[in-house]
């Protein structure tokens, strides 16, 4: 199909094409290309319906077929959609396929009752954990997935560690994992003993949140979305896990599915998402490392809780704020065309 | 027996409002302004609401007054205070005092009182620039030498305490929920900062990554779902992507030269896509 295209003068179609086989020959799973609420617009576009929830979920291929529509001969249309429809039904065969593979022979074994876990309203303080919400599900440990802890002295017996002992030494824990809304304001955070990465973000999602959201900006998206889907593949089922636009530079070898960039060609409302947020409060966090570096615990977790609760409240404020600007602004309007109309 | 400052709670007790700066429409405490401690009274009675740092509200025989230092931004102002012994703790001298989070004061022992304004000042500061403990300390120190302050500012390690005790109270806890995306929503960034304290100091942190066995478990294949790409083999892949570039680059020659080279094996993945 693409040499067929490349034939022809429709710059902007290749590019389309060459986009999408990228896509299919990257690395990362199916279900990164082709979430679960594809499947089904993907199987209708087989038997000749377009979805709209087409494009927005699956821009390298909505967009093919958007281009479709443009200045293209009937014959191109023709050759491109008899392939299309196969591979369309084909992508929602595979992603089907693999999505239940996961699920496969996935058995809770146990599962205690979360409301023996809650604590009271002050337990941040000792946990260093706050994410304004009640535990919603314990994190469960996932045999098979999850590696088992060393136990650190153990580990340590086996072999002389004169060398790593000199040299690498980690004095600091492992920092503050936050998450945030798009218009900056802090959804909580947990302070790590030591950094965890991905383990991290699905760990808060799946604990506090009652339905994970449906967009995670995260610089390893790339990494997050495997980890999240491969232990809970029915909850993210729906959850697009992409890498924000600032550190989309660093991943050389992703394909565009895991970019925040590929979604807003096809998704307007993405467009104005601050992908950069957690940037941005990160720089005010800033402020505080210095001070908090020298802290003990308890004052590190309350100073930190100080700062993002005033962060918040700043945030609120200016929310606020503009909400009343544009209200006067309304008022404004209104009384003018008032004028106008006597 | 002597009270080790880290160890001690404050008189104060009750809810404290967050400063007028930081105020939002959910909040139902609201601070007076402290106009630079100009009405406060010369004595300060224990009305309705006192205690003692153990913790305990019964009030012992013959009250007394004594003096009472006021530190604010600029100056200590010397008051005097009403206090009783504490029949619970009397053995550590401890006594039973007024709360006065109404003149706008935080109590920490019956001898020192630091304004909201101050504290507030201290939280204002670092969440704004970069500014330690020390820093602000100093700060106040000089101030209260051009001031002429009657009283020095107190050390920067009952500051410190007095500040966490104070911020214990202070009701500037959020939901932790935006006003606009509402509880559950739609996007969230997630990312980590290096905002670290020491590890040998780390005693109950209990993060969301915390699991126990006994608690949860689920039970998945080990391997399974290792293959979940479009196109299985990975060689196959990064050669495609390969040729794919060339074809970017130099015409789409290569890309006919090397379909035909791997025919076979294109043809078992993708035959829907070469027809």
């Amino acid at each position: 199909m693409y040499i067929e295209v490349a034939a022809t003068d429709h710059k902007k179609l290749i590019n389309r094409i060459r986009q999408l086989l990228r896509q299919l020959f990257a690395s990362e799973s199916i279900l990164q290309l082709v979430s679960c609420n594809t499947i089904a617009p993907l199987e209708m576009y087989s038997e000749g319906r377009v979805d709209r929830k087409l494009a927005p979920n699956l821009p390298a291929f909505g967009m093919i077929v958007q281009n479709l529509r443009n200045n293209i001969s009937p014959e191109l249309i023709e050759l491109i959609e008899t392939q299309l429809k196969p591979l369309a039904l084909q992508l929602a065969l595979e992603s089907r396929r693999v999505f239940e593979q996961l699920k496969l022979n996935r058995t809770v074994v146990i599962q205690a009752d979360v409301n023996q876990y809650r604590r009271g309203p002050r337990e941040w303080e000792l946990t260093g954990c706050f994410y304004g919400r009640e535990l919603q599900r314990l994190r469960p440990f996932y045999e098979g997935r999850d590696v088992e802890r060393l136990n650190a002295r153990a580990s340590r017996d086996q072999i002389c560690q004169k060398y790593y002992e000199t040299y690498k030494k980690e004095k600091l824990t492992g920092g503050l994992m936050a998450l945030w809304c798009p218009h900056l304001v802090c959804l909580g955070f947990h302070k790590m003993p030591k950094a965890e990465g991905r383990d991290d973000v699905f760990s808060a999602l799946l604990c506090y949140f009652e339905s994970p959201p449906s967009i995670v900006i995260y610089d390893f998206a790339c990494q997050l979305a495997p980890y999240c889907r491969s232990r809970e593949p029915d909850l993210f089922k729906d959850t697009l896990f992409v890498i924000d636009e600032m550190h989309a530079n660093g991943h050389s070898s992703c394909s565009q599915a895991c970019f925040l960039s590929n979604y807003m060609q096809t998704n307007a409302d993405l467009l104005r998402i601050n992908s950069s947020a957690a940037e941005c409060s990160n720089s005010g966090l800033n402020r505080i490392r210095k001070s908090v570096s020298y802290m003990s615990e308890n004052h590190a977790i309350l100073y930190t809780h100080t700062f993002l609760s005033v962060w918040n409240r700043r945030r609120e404020r200016g929310l606020q704020k503009e909400t009343d600007d544009q209200a006067k602004r309304f008022e404004a309007i209104y009384e003018i065309h008032g004028r106008d109309e006597i | 027996m002597a009270r080790s400052i880290r160890d001690t709670n404050p008189i104060s007790y009750r809810d404290i409002a967050p400063p007028a700066w930081l105020r939002i429409d959910t909040d139902e405490l609201e601070d007076e302004p402290f106009r630079g401690g100009q009405h406060l009274p010369e004595v300060f009675y224990l009305g309705d609401a006192y205690r003692c740092s153990c913790g305990s509200r019964a009030l012992g025989i013959s009250p007394a007054i004594s003096d009472l230092l006021v530190f604010t931004s600029t100056t200590a102002i010397l008051k005097r205070i009403q206090t009783t012994y504490c029949v619970l703790c009397r053995y550590t001298r401890g006594r039973v005092g007024p709360d006065l989070r109404e003149f706008g004061l935080f109590n920490w022992n019956n001898k020192y009182a630091f304004s909201h304004e101050l504290m507030n000042n201290y939280t204002a500061q670092f969440t704004t620039s970069i500014t330690p403990f020390f820093a602000f300390h100093q700060t106040i120190v000089n101030t209260y030498l051009c001031e002429q302050s009657p009283e020095p500012f107190p050390s920067l390690y009952l500051f410190c305490s007095a500040w966490f005790g104070f911020i214990r109270l202070q009701q500037l806890e959020t939901n932790m929920q935006c006003s606009l995306c509402g509880p559950n929503p739609r996007t969230v960034i997630a990312d980590g900062v290096s905002i670290s304290f020491p590890r040998h100091r780390v005693a109950n942190l209990r993060p969301p990554t915390w699991r126990d066995k006994i608690a949860a478990l689920v039970r998945s294949p080990r391997h399974q779902g290792a293959q979940t790409c479009f196109l299985g083999l990975p060689r196959v892949r990064l050669q495609f992507q390969r040729v794919l570039e060339m074809a970017v680059r130099d015409g789409i020659e290569p890309l006919q030269a090397a379909m035909n080279e791997h025919e076979v094996s294109f043809v078992h993945y993708c035959s829907l896509m070469f027809l």
